[in-house]
Formats: structure tokens, sequence, C-alpha cells
């Protein structure tokens, strides 16, 4: 009899672990709060337009290239879904006075950078050699059966700050090469490099968008579950974990409805799932360690029509640092951090006529929008309304600056906070990346797959790494941890 | 930092986050066989360590290890090394 499986939550990596676990004849059944699946590959609509929440673009969809291999193995790829991104300018970082354009592929990077700082090039040729050096060692990435522990654990156990000490990387080619750090959310002292050579590896060797949105994804997704059997149910929020000792014994959802399987996979933030279960049963170690671990920044977020574009390239990425914000690293944590402001357009197949629909984010305070927590009717209240107004005021002038004309441009805009975060995708403090991924919780210290209850398994970005593709590798993981990772390693290097 | 500091900073953390008598807890005591530890708990323990003694030991080195023993003379070893450097 085929074991039956339990999922909570719908975002990508949860049906990563879906397909994979109904390909190998587990019976899989999804349970998802809202009244649709996908996390955070959720578009929702405004001003006639699809914005994306989670997927402004994407690493590693090239031909042969791992993203595209893991969504082609799940049998979800479609390449008209996709559209690449401007080759000389995926990433556009604007600093106080200078700027520099990432584009695609490793070359083009070190020869843009060597044009900038011709005195050192052998420090940028070392520099993205170990990068790709690094990401090409990690078997769940590139997809391999053998594993040089040793290198793995060489970049793993050292941080993108030791490797500039280490190669002497100083200055402005330092801020540089750390921007990329905003990717994941993690300061450059405390993100394991390996971690940070697979995000930065990704961008570097493709970076596509969504045509459709991601949503499109999410129908590829589902049709590909149903097609093999499994099941995803809407609107069941999962308020309790009925347990037996140290196994699970059913899941009881806000509408009543229980439900009893073998497994059960968690998709969902790990601070959530353990609430649920109650840290009294758990282990006082794991608890403790759970409790410590940090939130990343939580994100604000302005959607906005232009009247024109004024310039702007809707297949690039802009990443803007206001006055006096030398880097978002620059200055010591626990202080108040100078925001950045990242913009992208929702709408990549953009032909240069017409409305533009853009989105920005940017990091804000864990505790600016506590206050209106409880609030009900929040969103027509206009003390809220004004403080998300105002975080922006500063970011769409330092936009104006670079693109004049923007401010006038703009013919409709709204914002999220936080708040709107933490009904879409929970998480305690409305965080985008979910948990700081520092070196206390990656890598052989990873949250998950395993937990301390022998059928639980957690899956998604805390227990890996941040992004669609760190979520997606994820489940790949987790269902890994259930079926047996090499054979679809095998399967995956074929 | 002093063997003897790093024992004590050890034994107080297994006792409090792992709740064992500080009786059980001598250099010869096997993790998984005395101490009723798993796999799991020997990656909680390792954060546990690090965030209590403020050494960031070698992982690969840290599954080696089979007893309390060996947990001080790793702990001890990368400390004195991390001086040196």
């Amino acid at each position: 009899m085929s074991k039956k499986v339990t999922i909570i939550g719908s975002g990508i990596s949860s049906l990563t672990t879906a397909i994979i676990l109904l390909q190998k004849g587990y019976e899989v059944r999804i349970l998802e709060q809202h009244y649709v699946a996908g996390g955070y590959l959720h578009t929702f609509k405004r001003f006639g337009v699809e914005y994306e929440t989670g997927g402004h673009y994407q690493g590693a969809l090239g031909d042969g290239l791992p993203f595209q291999r893991l969504l082609s193995y799940l049998g979800v790829f479609h390449e008209d879904d996709y559209i690449e991104l401007d080759r000389d300018h995926v990433d556009v970082y604007r600093f106080e006075g200078w700027g520099f354009s990432y584009g695609t592929g490793y070359e083009k990077n070190i020869l843009n950078l060597i044009k900038i700082f011709p005195d050192l090039e052998e420090k940028i040729k070392k520099f993205f050699d170990r990068v790709s050096e690094s990401a090409h060692c990690f078997p769940t990435y590139y997809f391999k059966t053998e594993i040089d522990q040793k290198l793995v654990m060489k970049h793993l156990n050292i941080s993108l700050s030791e490797v500039f000490d280490e190669l002497e990387i100083e200055g402005r080619l330092r801020e540089v090469l750390e921007a990329p750090c905003l990717l994941h959310g993690v300061s450059p002292k405390d993100v394991s490099f390996g971690v940070h050579s697979i995000m930065t590896d990704s961008l570097i060797v493709s970076a596509h968008g969504f045509k459709n949105g991601g949503k499109q994804l999410v129908k590829r997704f589902t049709d590909k579950i149903v097609e093999l059997g499994g099941e995803i149910l809407l609107r069941k929020k999962v308020t309790s974990i009925e347990r037996d000792g140290k196994r699970i014994k059913a899941v009881t959802c806000e509408s009543g409805e229980s439900f009893e399987s073998d497994l059960f996979i968690s998709g969902i933030h790990p601070k959530l799932i353990f609430e649920m279960i109650g840290h009294e049963n758990l282990r006082k170690s794991f608890s403790s360690r759970l409790t410590k671990i940090r939130e990343s920044d939580p994100f604000v977020g302005a959607y906005l029509l232009l009247k024109d574009s004024v310039g702007i390239n809707a297949k690039s990425n802009y990443y803007f640092y206001p006055k006096g914000t030398q880097s978002v690293f620059g200055v010591e944590l626990g202080q108040k951090r100078g925001p950045f402001v990242f913009m992208s357009s929702p709408l990549r197949t953009y032909n240069g006529e017409g409305e533009l629909p853009l989105s920005l984010h940017a990091p804000c305070q864990s505790d600016e929008f506590k206050r209106f927590e409880k609030l009900e009717k929040r969103s027509k209240d206009e003390e809220y309304l004004k403080l998300k107004e105002e975080l922006f005021k500063p970011l769409i002038e330092t936009i104006e600056e670079e693109f004049p004309g923007f401010k006038k441009s703009i013919v409709s805009i709204c914002y999220s906070s936080p708040l709107t975060n933490q009904f879409y995708n929970p998480s305690p403090n409305g965080s985008a990346y979910g948990i700081y991924h520092d070196s206390t919780c990656t890598g052989v210290k990873s949250l998950g797959p395993r937990t301390h209850f022998e059928n639980l398994y957690l899956t998604g970005q805390n227990t890996l790494f941040p992004g669609l593709l760190g979520a997606s590798v994820s489940g790949l993981r987790t269902s890994g941890h259930i079926v047996g990772i090499k054979s679809i390693l095998n399967q995956l290097k074929n | 930092m002093e063997k003897q500091l790093i024992v004590d900073g050890i034994n107080e953390t297994l006792s409090e986050e792992f709740e064992l008598g500080i009786d059980k807890l001598t250099p010869d005591a096997h993790l998984f066989d005395d101490l009723g530890l798993d796999s799991l708990d020997a990656v909680d323990m390792l954060v546990h360590i690090e965030d209590k003694t403020g050494v960031k030991m070698d992982v690969e080195q840290f599954q080696k290890v089979k007893t309390l023993g060996d947990v001080y003379d790793l702990v001890a070893e990368v400390s004195s090394q991390s001086k040196l450097n």
C-alpha cells in the first residue's frame, strides 16, 4: 500500500516535493490556507496589471542550467513561460555617484569590472573563479552524484567577508561584489560563501523573468500534480497538530477537518509549525535554538503604474542606495541601516510603448508596523496608509534623480507592508526571505529536512537558501531524504 | 580560553539545553549511548556550543566526535588555534 503524505503550504518547495513523491508512488495531499496555491509565486491584480509577490526574476533557467533541469525533471518547464532579461544589464546597482551593471556570463562581468578597476584584474578573476568553483561543488545545485565533501565544507565554512579578506579585496570593488547580498538579505560577514556563491552563480549564468507571471508556473505545477493523482486542497489553514510521542498523527484545519497520514511535510515557516506543535513538546535544546534564530528584514512594497517608461528598462532590475548609504551592509549590524530600494517591472515583455508597471521593495524596521497588527479594516486606516507612503518618499526621490520625470509619470500607486506579507506568506515578522540565513542555520546546521519527529520533514527557503531556486532545491532535498537522493540526482544528471 | 573554562562552559550548556544531570557529564560519556543524543541533537549541540564559547567549529571534525571528552578536546584545540591566528 502506498504511503500517504500531507504537505502543509503550497509554495514552490512543497510543489516540488509533491511531484517527486507522486512520481515515486506516494499518495500526496497539499493543504493550502489561501484560495490559490503558490506561496511566493502568487501574483495579484492592481490597475489591470498582475504584480509579482516574489517571482521577480529567476536564475539558472538557461538551457542545460540547474533550475531549468530541475523544472524539466518535474515536468513543469515550458520555454514560452519565460523571457530572458537584458544580458548587458540584468542587475543595475546605483551607488552614490557611480554604478555597476551585472550582466549575463562570467566573462562579461569580469571584463566590465576590469574596465573600472584595471589594477585589480587578478583579484577580480580569482574571486569569480572561486564563486564558480564553489557553486559547482554542491551536488543538489549542479546535480552530481559524487560529492567532494572537503571542497563543500571549505566553501560553507567561510564567510563572504573572509573570502574578501583572503583575496585582499577592499573599497569600491568590495562594495560592488558584496552588493548582490541584497538577493538573500544576509550581511557578507554572516553569509556562508558557499550559499552566496550559488545565488551569485545562478544569476550570472542566466536571468529570466516570467512572461505571464509566477501564477503560470503554479498552474504548470498544479496541473502536473493533479495529473499524477495528487490533490491540492485550498482554504485549508492548518491550526493544530496532534502527535503521539515522536510521531505526528494528524493535522487539523481551521474548518475543523482533520487529516491523518504516514508522513507530514511542512513547507511553511519552521517557527510557525513548531509553535503549533507546542514548544513544551520539543526538546528544550531545539526549542531554544529555534527561538534564537533571527528573521531577515521585513519589506515594504510599492506597486506603480507609469505613464511612460522615462528610460527604465523593463528587462533590468535596479538597486538604488539613497544618499549617505554607502552600502546597506556598510554599517555594523544592530545599528539602523540605511534603506535601499529594489525596482523591477512585472511586465518583462514591455515594448517601450504605453504604461509601464513597476514594483519597488525596501527593507524596513521590524517594529515599524507592529502597532497596526491587530487593527481591523487596516487597509482603510489613514495612519497606516500614511506610514507606507512616507517610507517610500525618500526612495522615490532617489529614483527621480536617476530617472528625471519619474515622479510626474506615476499614474497609480499602492503599497504593501510586512503585515501584508505576514498575511499571505506568514513569517513571524513579515520578512520576505524568512529566517536570517547566517552560518548558524545553513549547510549542516540547516533546519530540516529531518526533524526531531520521525515522520515530520521540513522544506522551503528556511531549510536551505532563499528565493525560488533555493526553495525548489530544498524540495528536491526534502524528497531526497524520503526516497533517496541518489536516484533523483542520477536522473537529473542525465 | 583555558581548557577548564571550556569544559565548564560546555557542561553548563549541555545541562541547561539538553537537561542532562551534571553527574552524567564526564569525558568518557558517549554522546549517543550514554547521553541519549541523536544526530539531530548533535547539530543543535554544535550550534549551542558555538554560541556559548564563541568558537567556530569545523563541522566535518565535529561530525567525528563520539564522547564528551572528544568535544572538550576539539573545542579547546580550535580555540587555541584561533588564538594563535
